[in-house]
């Protein structure tokens, strides 16, 4: 019992925390020369999901990929660490409910840990995207052409895709005239699984306007003709992602910005009321409310420390 | 103070023992390599996951086997390649260093622009055929050759390809290729001919050709200004300093002038 008290003890410990933090930045700064240095190693970072860079990529070039493997490791910890440790201060200030003057200043107590545990979110969500997710490039896609998507039952087929062209009179330069200025493509999904869309979904892609099914996102990475004089046969080029962990994320944005709101209120908040009190203080021709006044700033200065 | 040093210690030690752990399972992985963009991985049954130069991913599995089960008909090759079809004159050259120039059916470009005998020669017979320039490939023609592959670098040949049902790999990157993985691209090229050895042997050839000519100079005072690249009719296109000329050229005691230029061929 006490050895597992130590360990929680040390596991939430904030002197972990500066040290991982300082450990996380050193990391980063080693890293970024082996990452400028070797693009081609972690370039497939972009196409390849988490545990499958690591197999092969990560081993195979661990000379310069180990910094990745150690900063996988410190952030593993300072998810523990940040765990541990706002669960120890989420206790405390709740056995410490009384002393409060009010709910509303409890609350905004809990400022920094609302933030402490947006950011595990954070965390966690970028994990499970690139655990569980995939993110698919060079899907090219010709009209008259059903796709199977990949590590799902949905099938894709092109319908239609518009490329409006520079002419010479509108073309910022004149080597644009002729070249691809706006695209759009209408896609057909095909869900077998669901009855309602058993003919097909049609929705627009276009370069930043990626359609959405299911989870699932499709964007137009490239496409064909780029150029008026181009006789090939049109296609488009794309790009098939599933980020489960996004819906986590957007979790960890918004508890992010709700604490950092709280604690933006309560240290307004307090610095105002102490202001407000010292103010009171200075008025030299009421003693009885000056000597309240500095009771109450006495007070507060304490509940402060306890806390 | 004590209490801090405690705490470092002992991560200190997490971190080397896990690098330590991690050092000695480098080697332990799927069989692996990568050349630039590209890769070879070995899985099941003898059969090998390429990644070309587009990113794309495809699985050579030897005549007679059956593919893994988890990828699309179009991304599976029967190696060894008996008959390709070449875009990059390049491209066919590593093959001859393979001993495989003979696997050359279709070609695109004209009989008087290639120097290699044994295409020359194939042209003149027939047996190389002349598909048309890289913007009009010929397709009807290319389907009547029946290719087992086709080493291309336009992705807009992908499409019409895998509608004819033939494999297609795309054998340049985006990022200009530096000299290593211009070096080491012949072993890609070697897995669907399962020629490793003989790519082996052009390598270890190659470097030290490489080597006598850096030692060579080594001690140059003078080191010639160069630059590398093409001049069209109206701009001109330069190797990047990440190159493979650029490389050469520093090795072979020259200056390259474009040493602020960084990205595509």
């Amino acid at each position: 019992m006490v050895a597992i008290k130590n360990i929680w003890k040390f596991w939430g410990s904030s002197t972990l925390t500066v040290f991982i933090l300082l450990a996380v930045v050193l990391d980063f700064e080693i890293g970024f020369f082996f990452f400028r240095s070797h693009p081609s190693v972690f370039s497939p970072l972009d196409r390849l999901m988490l545990f499958e860079w690591l197999r092969t990529y990560g081993l195979e070039s661990i000379t310069v990929t180990w910094w990745f493997f150690v900063l996988l490791f410190l952030l593993f910890i300072l998810t523990l660490n940040t765990v541990v440790c706002t669960v120890d201060s989420v206790a405390a200030l709740i056995k410490r409910r009384e002393k409060f003057s009010g709910s509303r200043a409890f609350v905004l107590k809990f400022a920094p840990h609302v933030m402490h545990v947006a950011f595990v979110l954070l965390l966690l969500g970028h994990f499970t995207s690139y655990a569980a997710g995939f993110n698919l490039f060079n899907n090219i896609l010709k009209q008259g052409i059903v796709m199977k998507v990949p590590y799902s039952d949905l099938q894709l087929s092109l319908e239609n895709l518009k490329v409006k062209f520079y002419k010479s009179e509108d073309a910022p330069l004149p080597d644009f005239a002729g070249k691809a200025r706006d695209v759009v493509a209408d896609i057909l999904i095909i869900d077998p699984a669901n009855d309602n869309f058993k003919h097909g979904v049609k929705k627009k892609i276009s370069i930043n306007m990626p359609a959405f099914y299911q989870g699932i996102s499709f964007h137009l990475k490239n496409f064909y003709p780029q150029n008026e004089t181009n006789k090939g046969v049109p296609y488009v080029n794309l790009i098939i992602r599933k980020d489960p962990g996004i819906r986590i994320m957007a979790g960890g944005i918004i508890l992010f910005t709700i604490g950092l709101v709280m604690y933006l209120f309560q240290t307004t908040h307090f610095n105002l009321r102490k202001k407000r009190i010292k103010g009171t203080s200075h008025d030299c021709s009421n003693a009885t409310v000056s000597a309240e006044s500095a009771e109450r700033v006495k007070n507060l200065q304490e509940k402060e420390k306890d806390l | 103070m004590k209490k801090l040093r405690l705490f470092s210690i002992s991560m200190l030690k997490w971190i080397l023992l896990s690098l330590f752990i991690l050092i000695l399972f480098s080697g332990c992985g799927p069989g692996f390599q990568h050349f630039g963009e590209f890769s070879i991985q070995d899985i099941e049954n003898g059969c090998k996951k390429v990644t070309d130069g587009l990113g794309r991913t495809l699985v050579l599995v030897p005549k007679g086997q059956n593919a893994p089960d988890g990828y699309e008909k179009n991304q599976i090759i029967k190696i060894p390649v008996k008959k390709a079809v070449v875009y990059l004159n390049a491209d066919v050259a590593l093959l001859k260093a393979l001993g495989v120039v003979d696997s050359v059916a279709g070609v695109t470009q004209e009989k008087e622009d290639w120097t290699i005998p044994e295409i020359k020669a194939g042209m003149e017979t027939g047996k190389v055929v002349y598909l048309g320039e890289y913007s009009s490939i010929d397709f009807e023609r290319l389907k009547v050759l029946d290719p087992d592959i086709v080493f291309a670098w336009d992705e807009s040949a992908i499409p019409m390809l895998t509608e004819l049902d033939i494999p297609c790999v795309i054998t340049t990157t985006k990022i200009a290729k530096d000299l290593k993985t211009r070096m080491y691209f012949i072993k890609f090229l070697a897995s669907f001919y399962g020629k490793e050895k003989e790519a082996d042997l052009f390598i270890a050839r190659v470097s030290k050709t490489i080597e006598s000519v850096a030692k060579k100079t080594a001690g140059v005072k003078i080191k010639p200004k160069v630059i590398w690249g093409d001049i069209y009719e109206k701009r001109v296109l330069v190797e990047p300093i990440n190159s493979g000329a650029a490389e050469m050229i520093l090795l072979a005691g020259g200056e390259y002038l474009f040493d602020d230029v960084k990205g595509a061929a």
